[in-house]
C-alpha cells in the first residue's frame, strides 16, 4: 500500500503554528515569567494528554476486539512519537521546578502539611518518578506501534494476539502511571489540596481530547488524498465516542464539584473557591458551558456525526476546550488577582504551538508507514462496516 | 454490523428455537424446581417474620449502636442495588456498543435487575424503624404545615434515582417481552383451536398472555416502531444505570466521615456495581442453562465474555482501592490515614482482607483462557466475587463508623442473628421471584435470537 504524502501546505501551516507557540512562550517570559512557566507546564501536560490519548484509543480498540475502528487505528498508534518532545519539555520543567512547585522551596520545611508530604513531594522523587513514567510510556507506546507495523507484513493471527496482549499491558500501565504523573505534575501545584476524583477527572479530559484529535487528523489526512477507506460510518462512531466522553466529563466534573461543595471541607473547597474568584469567576462557568453543554447539544445530532465537514468543526472546538481544561487545572496556583482572565494571547499561542507540534510529528510519522493496518485480520470487517442504527 | 455469520450462530430453525426456550413454560415444573422454590419461599417467610418482629420489638434486635448506626441493612441495600446494575447494562449499554452476545442473556439479566432492585428497596424501608412513616419522603402536597422533604438529602435522591431506574428497567423489560408473549399467545391459540385448552389453569394462562401481549401483530410496521422504541429506551436507560449507584455513593460521599467522603466514590461505586452484577448474572446463567438445557444459547463463549468483563471491572475496582490508599498516604491528614490503616490492621481487618482476596486477587484467574472457559471455575469465581463485593460494602459502612473521632465513642459492631437472618432471607426473596420468572416467562429473548439467526441465514445466502 502506498504511504501518505504530507502536502507542503499543511506542513508549512503546522510549522507556522510551532513558531507561534515558541514565540508566545518567549514573549510570555518577558511579560510575566511566572505565568509563562505555568504555560510551559500546560503545553507539556497537553502534549502528554494527546500522546497518551492516542495510545489509549488504540489499546482500547484492540483489547475490546473492535472491528469498525481498524481503518482509523494507525494514526493514534503514532501519537507516541510526540513523547520525545515532551522529554525535552520535561527537562525545562525540572529546571523551573522552583517557579512552579511550592513544595520544592526550602520554606516548605516550615509548613506543617508540606513537611508531612515531604516523603512524596521532594525534588529527587519527582524527577525520578516523571522520568520513569515517561520512559514507560515511550517503551510501551513504541512496542505497541512496532508490533502493529510488523503485522502489516506478517498478516497473521498470532501477531494480532501479541498486539492485543501488548495493548492490555499498555492500558493497565497507562491507568496507574498517568494518574500518578498527573498527581505529580498538576495536583501538586496546589500541594495542600487533594481530592480522589482528580485522577478520573484528568482521564475524562484525556479521552475527550484524544477523540477530538483523532477526528481532526483523520479528516486532514483524508482531505489531502489518503485514507479514502474511512467513510461516514466510521465518523459516526468516532463522533459517538466523543459524545460519550463529553457526557462522561460532565458526570465526573459534576460529581467532584458537587461533593466538594456539599462536604465543604477546608482543604478541598479551597480548590474550587479559588477558581470562582477574580478572573476565574467568568472562566469557570464558561468552561462548564463550552466543554460540555454546547458540544453535547451539537453531538446529539446523528446528521452532524455523519457529515465529516460538520463534525470536524465540533471536534476542533472540543480539542480547544480540552486545552482550556488543562489551563483550568494548571493555572489555579497563580495569583488570581495578578493574572486577570486566565486565557490570553499567550495561552492561545501555546495552544497553536501544541497542535503544531503534535500534528507535525504524527502526520510526518504517518508518511513513513502504511496508511492502514493492512495486516489486521479484522480489516475487512472495518472496510465493510455500516451502521444498523 | 457486517453481513457475516457470527460465532454466536445457532444454526437452528425458528421452530426449534421456540421449542427450546418455551418448553419449560409449557410443562409442569419438576421436582428440582419445587425443591428450590420451597426452600427459597421458606427463607423469604423467615425474613418477613423477622422483619415483623423488628416492627413490634424495635431495631434493638439488630447489632446497630452508636456510632455504628448503619449496620447490615445498609450493607445489604448497597449490595443488592449493585447486583441490579448488570441487567440494564447488558440490555442498554451493550446494545449501544453492538455486542451481539448480549442477545441470549439480556432477558434473564433484566429480570434479575428488577428482582435485585426490589430486594434492595426493602432495606431502607425496614431500616428506618417506623416504616409506616416512609410515605413522608414522597414530595406530595401535604397538610402537615410547612413540612416538606429535604431536597438536599442524598437519601431522598436515592428514592428518586432508584424508583426511576426501577420503572424504566421494568418498562424496558416488559417491552422486550411483548413479542415473545405474543409468540406464546400464538402457540396457545393453535392449541385453543384444536380444543386442547380445557383446564382452568390453562385458560387463565391463555387469558394472561393475550392481555400482556397488548395486541402485538408482528407486522413490518410494528417492528419499525418497536426498533425505534428500543433504541430510545436504551439511550434513556444508559444514564440511569450510572445514576443509581452514583446517587447511592452520594449517601456516603456527601458526609464528612473519613472513609466515606471521597469524591472518587461515584465512578468507583458504579464500577463495583457492574462487577458484582455481572458476577450474579454469571451465577444465575450457569444454573439456568444447565437446568433448562440451554447450553446452545448461553454458550461457553458468552460465559467467557462475562468473565472478561469481570476481569476488567475487577481491575477498575482495584484501581479505585489503590487510589484511595494513595490519596490517604498523600493527604497528610491524620484522621484520613488512620481510617485506612485501621482497615488494614484494625479489628475488621479480616473483612478487609476477605474483600481483597475476593475482589482484587480472584478476577485475575480470568487472564487464562483455560480457566475462563471452565464452567466450574467461572461458577466459583462468580460466587467469590459476590462475597467480596458484599464485604466491600461491609468495610465501607462498618469500619468507617466504628471508630469515631474520640476513643470514648468507639464501639464494635457485632451483627445479631436477626441481622444474618434478614440477609439470608433476602436471598430467598430474590430467588423466589427469579424462580417464578423462569417458569412463567421466556428467559431468553426469542424474537431477538430469531432476528440474529435470520441475519446469519441471509449472510450465508449472499455468500459472504
Amino acid at each position: 500500500m502506498k504511504s501518505y504524502e504530507l502536502p507542503g501546505k499543511i506542513k508549512n501551516i503546522l510549522l507556522a503554528f510551532i513558531v507561534i507557540g515558541i514565540g508566545s512562550i518567549v514573549a510570555g517570559f518577558t511579560v510575566d515569567a511566572q505565568r509563562a512557566w505555568a504555560g510551559t507546564l500546560a503545553l507539556t501536560y497537553f502534549l502528554i494528554v494527546l500522546a497518551l490519548g492516542g495510545g489509549f484509543f488504540a489499546s482500547l480498540q484492540l483489547i475490546s476486539g473492535s472491528g469498525w475502528s481498524v481503518v482509523v487505528r494507525r494514526i493514534p498508534e503514532l501519537a507516541v512519537n510526540t513523547l520525545y518532545v515532551v522529554g525535552g519539555l520535561i527537562i525545562v520543567i525540572f529546571l523551573g521546578i522552583h517557579n512552579l512547585y511550592e513544595w520544592s522551596h526550602p520554606e516548605a520545611a516550615h509548613d506543617h502539611i508540606l513537611h508531612q508530604k515531604h516523603w512524596f513531594l521532594n525534588t529527587a522523587g519527582f524527577v525520578i518518578r516523571i522520568l520513569l513514567f515517561l520512559g514507560l510510556w515511550i517503551f510501551m507506546g513504541r512496542w505497541m506501534k512496532n508490533v502493529s507495523i510488523k503485522m502489516d507484513s506478517t498478516k497473521d493471527e498470532s501477531t494480532k494476539k501479541t498486539l492485543v496482549k501488548v495493548a492490555g499491558a499498555y492500558i493497565l500501565i497507562f491507568a496507574y502511571t498517568f494518574s500518578l504523573a498527573s498527581i505529580d505534575l498538576v495536583m501538586s501545584l496546589e500541594p495542600h489540596w487533594f481530592t480522589t476524583m482528580f485522577v478520573i477527572y484528568v482521564f475524562a479530559g484525556l479521552a475527550y481530547t484524544a477523540f477530538s484529535a483523532l477526528i481532526i487528523l483523520v479528516y486532514i489526512v483524508q482531505k489531502n488524498g489518503a485514507l479514502k477507506e474511512v467513510n461516514e460510518e466510521h465518523y459516526h462512531d468516532m463522533g459517538r465516542f466523543l459524545l460519550a466522553f463529553t457526557i462522561f466529563w460532565a458526570y465526573i466534573t459534576f460529581s467532584q464539584h458537587m461533593l466538594t461543595w456539599y462536604a465543604n471541607l477546608v482543604e478541598e473547597t479551597v480548590y474550587l473557591e479559588r477558581r470562582l474568584r477574580d478572573g476565574w469567576a467568568l472562566f469557570t462557568p464558561l468552561l462548564w458551558i463550552f466543554h460540555f453543554v454546547v458540544p453535547f447539544a451539537f453531538l446529539l445530532s446523528r446528521e452532524l456525526k455523519r457529515k465529516p465537514e460538520k463534525l470536524i468543526r465540533v471536534a476542533a472546538f472540543t480539542l480547544f476546550m480540552g486545552f482550556v481544561d488543562v489551563i483550568w487545572l494548571v493555572y489555579g496556583f497563580l495569583d488570581s488577582k495578578k493574572i486577570g482572565f486566565p486565557f490570553s494571547w499567550m495561552e492561545a499561542g501555546i495552544f497553536f504551538g501544541a497542535i503544531g507540534i503534535f500534528g507535525f510529528i504524527v502526520l510526518n510519522s504517518y508518511t513513513k508507514v502504511n496508511q492502514l493496518p493492512v495486516g489486521d485480520p479484522k480489516l475487512k470487517e472495518s472496510l465493510d462496516f455500516h451502521q444498523t442504527y | 454490523m457486517s453481513a457475516s455469520t457470527s460465532i454466536y450462530s445457532l444454526n437452528k430453525t425458528n421452530r426449534e428455537i421456540e421449542r427450546d426456550i418455551l418448553s419449560p413454560m409449557e410443562k409442569f415444573p419438576g421436582k428440582l424446581w419445587w425443591f428450590t422454590f420451597i426452600i427459597n419461599a421458606g427463607l423469604m417467610l423467615m425474613m418477613l417474620g423477622l422483619i415483623g418482629w423488628t416492627f413490634v420489638e424495635g431495631l434493638g434486635l439488630l447489632g446497630i449502636n452508636t456510632p455504628v448506626s448503619w449496620g447490615l441493612y445498609i450493607v445489604n441495600f448497597v449490595f443488592w442495588v449493585g447486583i441490579g446494575h448488570a441487567g440494564t447494562l447488558i440490555s442498554a449499554i451493550l446494545y449501544l456498543f453492538r455486542q451481539r452476545w448480549r442477545t441470549t442473556i439480556n432477558r434473564a439479566a433484566e429480570a434479575m435487575t428488577i428482582f435485585a432492585v426490589m430486594t434492595a428497596g426493602l432495606f431502607p424501608l425496614i431500616h428506618v424503624g417506623r416504616p409506616w412513616m416512609v410515605f413522608f419522603i414522597f414530595p406530595y402536597p401535604n397538610e402537615r404545615g410547612p413540612l416538606w422533604v429535604n431536597f438536599r438529602s442524598p437519601l431522598l435522591w436515592d428514592v428518586f434515582a432508584i424508583s426511576t431506574y426501577f420503572s424504566v428497567s421494568l418498562i424496558f423489560w416488559y417491552m422486550g417481552l411483548v413479542p415473545d408473549l405474543a409468540n406464546m399467545r400464538d402457540r396457545m391459540k393453535f392449541e385453543h383451536v384444536q380444543g386442547k385448552i380445557s383446564s382452568f389453569g390453562k385458560k387463565l394462562k391463555y387469558a394472561f398472555v393475550r392481555i400482556l401481549s397488548i395486541g402485538w401483530v408482528g407486522s413490518g410496521k410494528t417492528w419499525i416502531h418497536y426498533e425505534k422504541m428500543v433504541m430510545v429506551l436504551a439511550s434513556l436507560a444508559t444514564p440511569l444505570v450510572l445514576s443509581v449507584h452514583t446517587v447511592v455513593s452520594f449517601d456516603f460521599a456527601t458526609s464528612v466521615i473519613p472513609g466515606w467522603h471521597a469524591t472518587i466514590f461515584p465512578p468507583y461505586f458504579v464500577a463495583g456495581a457492574i462487577y458484582s452484577g455481572f458476577a450474579m448474572v454469571m451465577t444465575l446463567m450457569i444454573i439456568t442453562r444447565k437446568a433448562f438445557k440451554l447450553e446452545a444459547y448461553i454458550s461457553i463463549k458468552h460465559l467467557e465474555n462475562m468473565g472478561i468483563i469481570i476481569l476488567v471491572t475487577g481491575m477498575m475496582v482495584s484501581f479505585a482501592y489503590t487510589m484511595e490508599f494513595v490519596f490517604a498516604a498523600y493527604s497528610a491528614n491524620a484522621v484520613e490515614q488512620y481510617v485506612f490503616i485501621n482497615r488494614l490492621q484494625g479489628p475488621y481487618a479480616w473483612a478487609f482482607w476477605t474483600m481483597f482476596a475476593c475482589n482484587v486477587v480472584s478476577p485475575h484467574f480470568m487472564w487464562s483462557k483455560k480457566l475462563r472457559t471452565n464452567i466450574v471455575v467461572l461458577f466459583i469465581i462468580s460466587i467469590v466475587v459476590n462475597i467480596g463485593m458484599w464485604f466491600e460494602r461491609f468495610v465501607i459502612v462498618i469500619t468507617s463508623l466504628h471508630r469515631d473521632y474520640i476513643p470514648s465513642s468507639w464501639e464494635m459492631f457485632i451483627p445479631t442473628w436477626v441481622d444474618w437472618g434478614v440477609l439470608v432471607g433476602s436471598f430467598g426473596f430474590f430467588f423466589f421471584w427469579f424462580l417464578l420468572f423462569v417458569r412463567t416467562l421466556p428467559s431468553i429473548a426469542i424474537a431477538e435470537v430469531k432476528m440474529d439467526e435470520g441475519h446469519d441465514q441471509l449472510a450465508k445466502g449472499m455468500g459472504h
